[in-house]
């Protein structure tokens, strides 16, 4: 393993210097606001630096260096003719309080982003400020909640109904937000149970939050009855959007019955993952939530576009600033090179790929959840009684080996041993034979010599990682005392 | 400490043991919760004078992926905690009944322990699939 | 046989319709009335059309995005493909350079702000701020066993915090109270904080070093306030890179200290993405919100990095989680990690000291003027890299003007204090240059205006 910079340092050691002032801090700050001791930060050169994050760099499995199926995370190529406009200097290099006069440019961008994303999802209104998915249902669930006390139903209406297949954000904002969660189960067939939903759905409830389709890669078929069982109790519709790539060009949300939803950027719209964010999300509403987005908003004001800083009766704020604009756009690149053909495109390519991986993992042994023909991606499980004890964790860990980031495991909480499979439109049909080649192989091991299974991985820089021994005795920082 | 009878004790259905001693009982989880939480890597225990209800939450236990709730097999006052088991938590893994114990409450209504099961019917339940 | 042809046969159908839910007809493929999609070569010409629409303009904004100076090393390396399209290290075997950049990043935001705990960054720094509010909150509630309600937030603080920090809080029943400012300094009113605190109703504290109007505050006496009450002491360190020169919050009693991390390598990119900075006291580690990464070893006993402390998080605790956020700003981290690898402690010290210097020799120039253009707001106190300065000129006038001059000299206060008209605050970083300076007093003492007004006086009544 590689060694920390912190290793490596030595004093007086440094690859960045800057000129001195003409006036010192000590002339004009008391010596007891300053500080004694500097931060115990690194000291080398610049090639030392250079070399320690290219080096790091090579550690990591990416999307440009490798297959990386992992559901419900959507990792599509991400283009580069999209750091044309994301890393160019005369929109990077703009302060967030300039006048809009003065970044026009920038504005025009994002407003022909918003309105394709308008037209992409069926709403009627927007808001790009949230910083990531999870931020975007927070707020959709704060505009949610400002419109029924604008409605007089607070605090009556305090319950958010969501299945028990959803991402954990799901309740973790709506608690945040306020609300109390109640969970209803999945049928069978991986749906909403549309008998247990109605027992909930009266003055008390807020809001049904649905992901569309669901996390086991599933079209909630029954949506327009739930909706309208919904909106007969007076309760919002909250699409959870994070698998938008199933559905551009196939249907609009906004025809589907959803009252407010919101976009992971970072998915369907190919924002890099950058090794877990910056993420950028956004939140889409119907007309009569409009007034409740937060601010601050691009409003188009005597031919000029404008921001529109306060509203009377928007949540407020989310956030500093406008929102996380390189990555606004990043996607608003991405969705130019689309087009519109391409967005039906790419959805129709991550649906096929989907099936297509989904029947060739069946035919390399792996048990799907259904045998519907599924979304955009797929969930599979194992029985490790029959595969000598090997689980679902062994065979992630085992696919690494072969070069493959491992899919998304044990998700949806509902189904045991999880695997869970997300190809993209990206991928060529040989990437996914090879693939289910190495999953087949895999799962042979596991009936031949479980051994090489469950003690994988043997080709990377470390073996299996002691997850344990850093719950129990966490090390969160590099200490001299300690680690030199 | 001697080693439990595990007979004497009182169980709940969500796993935890009871030592009654008086009017003071002591608390801890099954040998079949800490087989199947599997490594447990914290413990988060009620402060001492915390008043507990019988079937509501007294902590959490921790594993690398997981939070399970702890409950309160009896209503009563927190007297003890035991510190040796927060600093080394694998003792609930390798001494459930003893070293493994977890707090000490002063049991408020002992007739609450009525409602808990023996060790044959607890082990009724675990056998027909647990959790 | 094309690739779609091959596909439907292995799946074992004719057309890809089959594959699809029973969506009604006329919802199905939708119109989608958005532009054909452009080639490379043109999305480079609207691209270029739409760069023409943001002209260059000499910017003495701040107000919490500074435009610091960035080496080109940290997105040369920042940018590589293997951490750019990597996602959340999940699969730590396969991810140990994201995960051993972000241990790097934890250690580095220990050392800067004195403290034991960290993550691996939230949002940004308005959330940051949220977030340690409702730490602090749960502290009191379920370590303390108090219901208290009452949050003491500075009147100098930054307007987007106050919005942010109102709007994740008006439903979980917090009070927020503002302390207000010393008229003649600038500074946090001491007296109101703590006869405000003598109510054991609150439950924590947020003040800024330095505040909202770059005004440094008298840290020693927060940190004995903080002895003297329950309620915990939130620091929010207006730019990290004050802490190459500035005490650290660890050094002055804060439980948590939050921050916006932007300067550290970070373009203004009009608003983002930024990075949410946390680091607070080893006791309050298991409360934090967002992810953690930890040391650990592998197998073989190798020492090795993976995600640590999970059961925190939303993944797992669902509605008990200590936050939603489910992302770290991950790739901004990895270049504020850089920045500081390649500054280190002395360049850090001199990126700090000569932002100082360019402000005050801005300030001696303003100054020396004697009131042509205005007058310092606050004859007295400390300030770092702004400063408020009230115009002679109207506040209404400067802005028209400054279209036509191509210079924004400050982020008008008016807007949020209304105490405080025609007056701006005017920052400057290591990038301020003299002729920058002569610009801005030139344009201050109306030099600009007197040529501008003649043409533009139909649109104002001055």
């Amino acid at each position: 393993m590689l060694a920390t910079l912190f290793d490596k340092t030595k004093p007086g050691a440094r690859a960045i210097g800057f000129p001195k002032g003409k006036i010192h801090p000590s002339q004009k700050i008391p010596s007891h606001l300053l500080r004694k001791t500097p931060p115990g930060l690194p000291e080398v050169t610049e090639l030392e630096v250079v070399r320690h994050f290219t080096k790091l760099s090579q550690l990591n499995y990416s999307v440009d260096t490798n297959f990386y199926p992992l559901g419900s995370c959507t990792m599509k190529y991400n283009p580069k003719a999209c750091f044309r406009l994301a890393f160019h200097g005369a929109f990077s290099e703009r302060h967030p309080l300039l006048p809009a006069w003065a970044i026009q440019g920038t504005l025009k961008a994002l407003k022909d982003f918003e309105n394709a994303l308008l037209e992409i999802t069926g709403m009627d209104a927007l808001t790009l400020a949230p910083a990531a998915g999870a931020h975007a249902e927070l707020a959709g669930l704060l505009v949610t909640r400002a419109y029924f006390q604008n409605r007089g139903e607070i605090p009556q209406r305090k319950k958010i109904i969501i299945p028990d297949s959803a991402h954990g954000t799901n309740p973790a904002s709506a608690a945040l937000a306020g609300f109390e969660v109640v969970t209803i189960k999945s049928n069978a067939r991986g749906r909403v149970n549309i008998e247990e939903l109605k027992k909930h759905l009266n003055e008390t409830a807020a809001m049904v939050m649905i992901t569309l389709p669901n996390t086991l890669g599933l079209f909630e078929d029954e949506i327009s009855e739930i909706a309208r069982l919904a909106h007969q109790a007076g309760v919002q519709m909250y699409m959870d959007g994070a698998n938008m790539n199933a559905l551009m060009g196939i249907a609009k949300p906004g025809n589907l019955g959803f009252d407010v939803m919101h976009l992971n950027l970072h998915k369907t719209f190919s924002v890099p993952h950058g090794g877990g964010g910056p993420g950028a999300g956004v939140l889409l509403v119907k007309r009569h939530l409009d007034d409740f987005l937060p601010v601050p908003r691009i409003i188009e004001k005597n031919g000029q576009l404008q921001i529109e800083e306060a509203h009377p009766k928007s949540i407020g704020r989310i956030r500093s600033f406008h929102g996380s604009t390189a990555n606004l756009l990043w996607s608003a690149a991405y969705v130019a090179l689309l087009g519109k053909e391409g967005v039906l495109e790419a959805s129709k390519g991550a649906i096929l790929n989907a099936n297509y991986l989904r029947v060739l993992l069946k035919e390399a042994g792996l048990t799907p959840f259904s045998d519907e023909p599924c979304m955009h991606e797929a969930v599979f499980t194992i029985d490790p009684k029959k595969l000598n004890g090997v689980r679902t964790l062994d065979i992630a860990k085992r696919l690494l080996d072969f070069k493959f980031y491992a899919p998304t495991i044990y998700f949806p909480l509902i189904v045991p041993e999880a695997i869970m499979v997300e190809p993209t439109e990206t991928e060529t049909p040989e990437t996914l034979e090879e693939f289910a080649s190495a999953v087949k192989t895999i799962l042979q091991e596991a009936r031949t010599t479980p051994e090489t299974v469950k003690t994988a991985p043997h080709t990377l820089p470390v073996k299996r990682i002691d997850d344990v021994t850093a719950a129990r005795n966490p090390v969160i920082s590099w200490q001299p005392s300690r680690d030199q | 400490m001697n080693m439990t009878d595990t007979k004497t004790l009182k169980y709940a259905k969500s796993h935890e043991w009871l030592r009654l001693d008086g009017n003071r009982g002591t608390v801890g989880i099954t040998d079949f919760a800490q087989k199947e939480i599997r490594d447990i890597v914290y413990l988060e225990l009620p402060k001492v004078g915390k008043e507990l209800t019988q079937g509501g939450q007294a902590g959490m236990i921790e594993s690398v992926k997981a939070a399970f709730e702890i409950y309160a097999p009896v209503s009563g006052r927190v007297v003890a905690v035991n510190e040796k088991v927060a600093q080394d938590v694998t003792l609930v893994h390798k001494d459930p009944y003893d070293q493994g114990w977890l707090f000490q409450i002063e049991i408020k209504n002992p007739a609450e322990a009525n409602n808990l099961l023996t060790e044959d019917q607890y082990n009724k339940i675990t056998t027909n699939g647990g959790h | 046989m094309n690739k779609e042809e091959k596909l439907l046969q292995k799946i074992g159908i004719k057309n890809f319709e089959e594959l699809l839910p029973p969506i009604p007809k006329e919802l199905l493929f939708p119109q989608i009335n958005i532009p054909e999609g452009k080639t490379e070569l043109e999305l480079t010409e609207y691209v270029e059309s739409l760069a023409a629409k943001n002209p260059p303009v000499t910017s003495f904004l701040g107000a919490g995005a500074y435009d610091h100076f960035v080496p080109q090393t940290v997105w040369e390396l920042a940018k590589r493909g293997e951490f750019l399209t990597a996602y959340t290290p999940y699969q730590a075997e396969a991810s140990q350079g994201t995960l051993l950049a972000l241990f790097e990043f934890q250690t580095m935001m220990t050392e800067l702000f004195a403290m034991e705990a960290t993550n691996a960054s939230l949002y940004e720094g308005a959330t940051a701020l949220a977030e340690a509010v409702i730490m602090s909150r749960r502290w009191h509630q379920e370590e303390l066993g108090l219901a208290a309600k009452k949050l003491l937030i500075p009147r100098a603080l930054h307007p987007h915090y106050k919005s942010t920090l109102a709007t994740y809080t008006v439903n979980l029943g917090v009070h927020i109270t503002e302390v207000p400012y010393d008229r003649k300094t600038g500074k946090l009113d001491l007296a109101f904080l703590e006869n405000a605190l003598n109510d054991p109703e609150a439950f924590g504290f947020v003040a800024g070093q330095p505040n909202f109007f770059g005004v440094l505050e008298d840290v020693d006496a927060l940190a004995e306030i903080r002895q003297k009450t329950k309620a915990l002491f939130i620091a929010l360190v207006n730019n990290p890179i004050t802490l190459g020169i500035l005490r650290p919050p660890g050094e002055y009693n804060a439980d948590i200290a939050v921050a916006e991390g932007q300067p550290l390598g970070l373009a203004v990119n009009y608003g983002g993405p930024n990075l949410g900075l946390m680091a607070a006291k080893n006791l309050y580690m298991r409360k934090m919100p967002g992810r953690i990464c930890g040391k650990t070893v592998d197998a073989e006993g190798k020492t090795s990095y993976t995600l640590t402390l999970q059961t925190r998080e939303q993944h797992i605790r669902r509605e008990k989680a200590t936050s939603n956020i489910c992302t770290n700003q991950s790739l901004c981290a990895l270049a504020a990690t850089i920045y500081l690898s390649l500054l280190g402690p002395k360049g850090l010290k001199e990126a700090a000291e000569l932002t100082f210097s360019r402000a005050h020799e801005l300030l001696d120039r303003l100054v020396a003027l004697k009131g042509k253009a205005g007058r310092p707001l606050f004859e007295h106190g400390e300030f770092f890299q702004e400063f408020p300065f009230e115009t002679q000129i109207t506040a209404e006038r400067l802005e028209v003007a400054e279209a036509a001059a191509g210079i924004i000299p400050g982020y008008p206060l008016s807007r949020d204090f209304s105490e405080l008209p025609n007056t701006i605050l005017i920052a400057t970083t290591e990038k301020t240059t003299p002729a920058m300076m002569d610009q801005l007093t030139d344009f201050l003492q109306g030099n600009v205006i007197a040529s501008e007004a003649k043409q533009s006086h139909k649109r104002g009544p001055f």
